[in-house]
């Protein structure tokens, strides 16, 4: 056991060493500081529109024998904006 | 209003208050490690980008979960400075990029490529990270440029997705069906299963090469028994799982949820629906961490019917999942089947409706919010592509009437796709036809046929493509719909960079809401920086004006916040020696007004009538909440007469603030045509406005000058428009040079307002000129 841990401690000896993180000049946001203590949504929310439209690839064969195929919606052509910007309803 | 030069001063300060942050560079190929604190931003990283790069990569990693957005924009740095020195806001920090990769993670990529809005070219790319964690945040940056374009778009398909598939009636069984197979037609799977996922990449990989990408787009497969007889059957079904638009900014915060959606500054078109895998190409980035969302559900659903493979549904016959073709036996070709679908899912269908249950036929398309349709319509990316051919007439088909788009959808070979590159096409039979005879018509026979008209080419001209709405044999090869995708979010083909709009400086108004109106001029001295002077009516129909100053970036005027979060603002009027200003906060407002592509808003498809350049104004202030004007300009450039006095002005003395005028010139019956709006305080120190318009201007003349009795924002506007009462006197004598005088007398009448506001002869200097900048 003792030579495993020497010989794990040798190969992390070997690993280079990580460099350490650079820290940016920044600035702080009291908005999203302000937020964050009321619990609210941090980010300006995006809002997808669901989409439920399909379309569907028939097959239809011919007296003939050969098959046609066709292509048509699924009837449904249902879209629904899932969520608002103020990120109450926005599934994440 | 010499309140104004006292903002500008403190404008131009501001550096001095939030300084500009130092640049760090990145190395191309080169990660880095970096550090943010909580809930804090940088605009400190950037890249030098050399020429000849065809792609820009840039990958962001956290070290843990900590959500943290990438922000991408060409040419000048990411600001910081909004108003008065302060940060300016979110919103408004994220309208200036041009790529952003936003998704609920800490893991965000963008690529950049010559084929987007903003194609990657020479010089410095500027990045903004954004830490919305409340504590550090380690991450890792690394850019790396190639001197290639996009290859085959990275699709992913997800087989094993039960979850997924179950939540949408389906499931993923039939992928892997143990039962032995022989490997058939060049698919060398040994299960039913396997043939069966190998014949899926197959269909997927041929779509991959003839679509250059940049942008993941994920499809959930899946099986489904959907029935069928012995002559006939639906064999898949796909399509996106959903759509977007960019609307711009089309609301701010705080008020009322609603129909709000999103930036997706990469978008050719505003306003405009597109698929979801089409988006993300043109944001080079997911669709998830393009608009925020979640990272593991599909761009594109797709479920194929496993009756077919039964005995229930076109009795013997079975899938074919060769590779070869044609089918043999009369089986059914699942490759071409599942190209074809795959098709619509990125984006190959019009939405204009075409089923009598859903709508006026030739509707644009209304999504729901709260099951509330949205008011407006809105193009999508494929109907924009349409023409209405008759003769040798040719009308767009998303301007035309409701009626005749109604009448194009049934109209057989009138209804036609207009992109030169579809045309030019190869595959484009009717190329060698003279115009408009070449253009490719789509399918638009005289019974309508849901889903299949519009969103498909005509079979009679064109009887083996892929996307044909018959086809006895199935397609392996995109043909025309290569490019018509191309058109219509798929472009590969490298586009110059952008050109935006900057508007010359004069006055705009809404025709929808006459008698409010702003002026928008240029800081005398700088490029592109803007004063807005927006006059209009408070609930009671009294006049009130509030204050914008800020630049106009990409061709959107978007001042930024100030120290009490408003963009949009007004001053309170102390009477003293000397006279001074306060903010007045009791009425917060937002604005912001974009000048490109106004056309295509709803707002400005209201059915009134309005000429020249348009801008959509959206504003809030105090209640009411996200207000949407088409703006046009009162008097247009072209109709100024040469010695041009438009302009803002404000009393030379930096001692004497809180007023000032705007003078707009027009020309009037000798050329000589001058409105004016003197800004001034009433009695209780409120921002109030008065006008005064003389066809003939001479300096120095006295006019009279009016109160408007006007009508509330949100009100109907009443018919005949404000009431005017003269209310006192106003000589004026500017000069071309930016010089000049004044002297007034105005008694505000209403709101408990008493006495007078008056100057003698003072001399004025002009803050603003007309002209576009530089």
């Amino acid at each position: 056991m003792n030579r495993m841990i020497l010989l794990l401690a040798g190969a992390l000896a070997a690993l280079p060493a990580l460099a350490a993180p650079e820290p940016l000049a920044s600035v702080v946001v009291a908005e999203l500081q302000r937020k964050a203590a009321a619990g609210e949504p941090a980010k300006p929310l995006a809002t997808p529109v669901d989409a439920d439209v399909r379309f569907e690839r028939t097959a239809t064969v011919l007296p003939d024998g050969t098959v046609m195929y066709g292509c048509r919606d699924a009837g449904r052509r249902d879209f629904r904006i899932s969520g608002g910007r103020d990120g109450a309803q926005v599934q994440r | 209003m010499s309140a104004l030069p006292r903002l500008l001063a403190a404008l131009l300060l501001a550096a001095g208050s939030l300084p500009a942050l130092a640049q760090v560079l990145l190395t191309p190929g080169q990660s880095r490690q970096f550090q943010l604190p909580a809930n804090a931003l940088s605009t400190e990283l950037a890249i030098d980008v050399p020429a000849g790069t065809r792609q820009l990569h840039l990958e962001l990693q956290t070290v843990g979960n900590a959500d943290v957005d990438l922000l991408l924009r060409f040419g000048e740095p990411f600001p910081l400075n909004g108003n008065a020195g302060v940060f300016g806001g979110l919103d408004w920090l994220i309208e200036h990029a041009h790529y952003r990769s936003i998704s609920p993670t800490g893991s965000e990529r963008i690529t950049v490529s010559r084929a987007q809005h903003e194609p990657v070219r020479a010089g410095r790319w500027h990045l903004a990270v954004i830490n919305y964690a409340g504590q550090p945040a380690d991450f890792s940056v690394l850019a790396t440029l190639s001197q290639e374009d996009p290859g085959p778009a990275p699709f992913t398909v997800v087989f094993d997705d039960q979850a997924g598939c179950s939540a949408r009636g389906a499931n993923t069984f039939a992928w892997f069906e143990a039962t032995a197979a022989t490997p058939v037609g060049g698919n060398p799977g040994t299960t039913v299963g396997e043939q069966r996922r190998n014949a899926f990449t197959r269909a997927m990989e041929q779509l991959r090469t003839e679509l250059p990408g940049t942008a993941p787009v994920r499809i959930l497969a899946c099986w489904r028994d959907l029935g069928g007889t012995a002559n006939s059957a639906t064999l898949a079904s796909a399509g996106p799982t959903a759509v977007y638009r960019d609307d711009g900014l089309n609301s701010f915060s705080g008020g009322p949820a609603e129909r709000a959606l999103f930036q997706l500054p990469s978008l050719p078109s505003l306003y405009t629906w597109y698929a979801g895998p089409a988006i993300a190409q043109r944001a080079g980035t997911a669709t998830c961490r393009a608009a925020s969302g979640n990272c593991n559900a599909p761009d594109v659903f797709i479920q194929f019917n496993s009756a077919v493979d039964g005995s229930s549904a076109l009795g013997n016959r079975r899938f074919h999942y060769g590779y070869d073709v044609p089918a043999p036996g009369g089986n059914l070709d699942f490759i071409a089947t599942a190209m074809h679908e795959i098709n619509h899912g990125l984006g190959f269908f019009g939405l204009a409706n075409t089923r009598a249950e859903q709508g006026p036929i030739g509707e644009k398309f209304r999504a729901t919010f709260n099951g509330v349709p949205e008011p407006d319509g809105h193009n999508d990316a494929y109907t924009d592509e349409l023409v209405v051919v008759q003769g040798n007439t040719v009308a767009p088909f998303n301007e035309l009437p409701l009626d005749l788009r109604a009448a194009a959808l049934t109209s057989g070979f009138n209804l036609r796709w207009a992109d030169p590159a579809t045309v030019e096409a190869p595959g484009n039979v009717l190329r060698p036809q003279p115009f408009p005879l070449n253009l490719p018509p789509v399918y638009a026979p005289p019974n309508l046929q849901p889903g299949s008209t519009l969103s498909h080419l005509d079979p009679n001209t064109y009887f083996s493509e892929q996307m044909g709405p018959q086809i006895v044999a199935g397609a392996r090869a995109l043909g025309l719909a290569r490019p018509m995708l191309q058109a219509i979010g798929w472009n590969s083909e490298p586009l110059p960079a952008p050109q935006y709009a900057r508007p010359f400086g004069g006055q705009w108004f809404d025709p929808a809401r006459g008698n409010h109106g702003l002026d928008l001029i240029r800081v005398s001295g700088t490029a592109d920086t803007y004063i807005l002077t927006l006059y209009t009516f408070d609930a009671n129909g009294l006049p009130e004006w509030y204050l914008a100053i800020g630049r106009i970036v990409d061709g959107v005027f978007r001042p930024g916040n100030d120290a009490n979060g408003n963009s949009l603002w007004r001053t309170r009027y102390l009477f003293g020696t000397p006279p001074s200003q306060e903010p007045d906060t009791s009425v917060p407002g937002q604005i912001r007004i974009d000048f490109n592509q106004a056309a295509r808003a709803p707002a400005c498809n209201d059915g009134t009538p309005r000429t020249g350049p348009l801008a959509l104004m959206t504003f809030t202030l105090g209640s009411d909440f996200n207000l949407r004007w088409c703006l046009q300009a009162i008097v247009p450039q072209a109709s100024r007469p040469a010695t041009d006095l438009t302009g803002h002005w404000a009393a030379a003395s930096q001692q004497d603030g809180g007023w000032g005028l705007t003078t707009l010139s027009y020309g009037g019956n000798a050329g000589s045509g001058l409105f004016t709006i003197l800004y001034f305080p009433d009695s209780q120190g409120r921002p109030r406005w008065a006008a005064a318009q003389t066809d003939t201007f001479q300096p120095g003349q006295p006019q009279p000058l009016f109160q408007l009795q006007g009508y509330c924002r949100t009100c109907p506007q009443p018919p005949g428009g404000a009431v005017p009462t003269q209310i006192g006197q106003l000589r004026i004598a500017p000069a071309a040079n930016g010089s000049g005088t004044v002297e007034f007398n105005a008694t505000f009448n209403g709101a408990g307002s008493t006495g007078s506001f008056s100057r003698p002869s003072i001399p004025l200097t002009r803050l603003g000129v007309s002209s576009p900048g530089g």
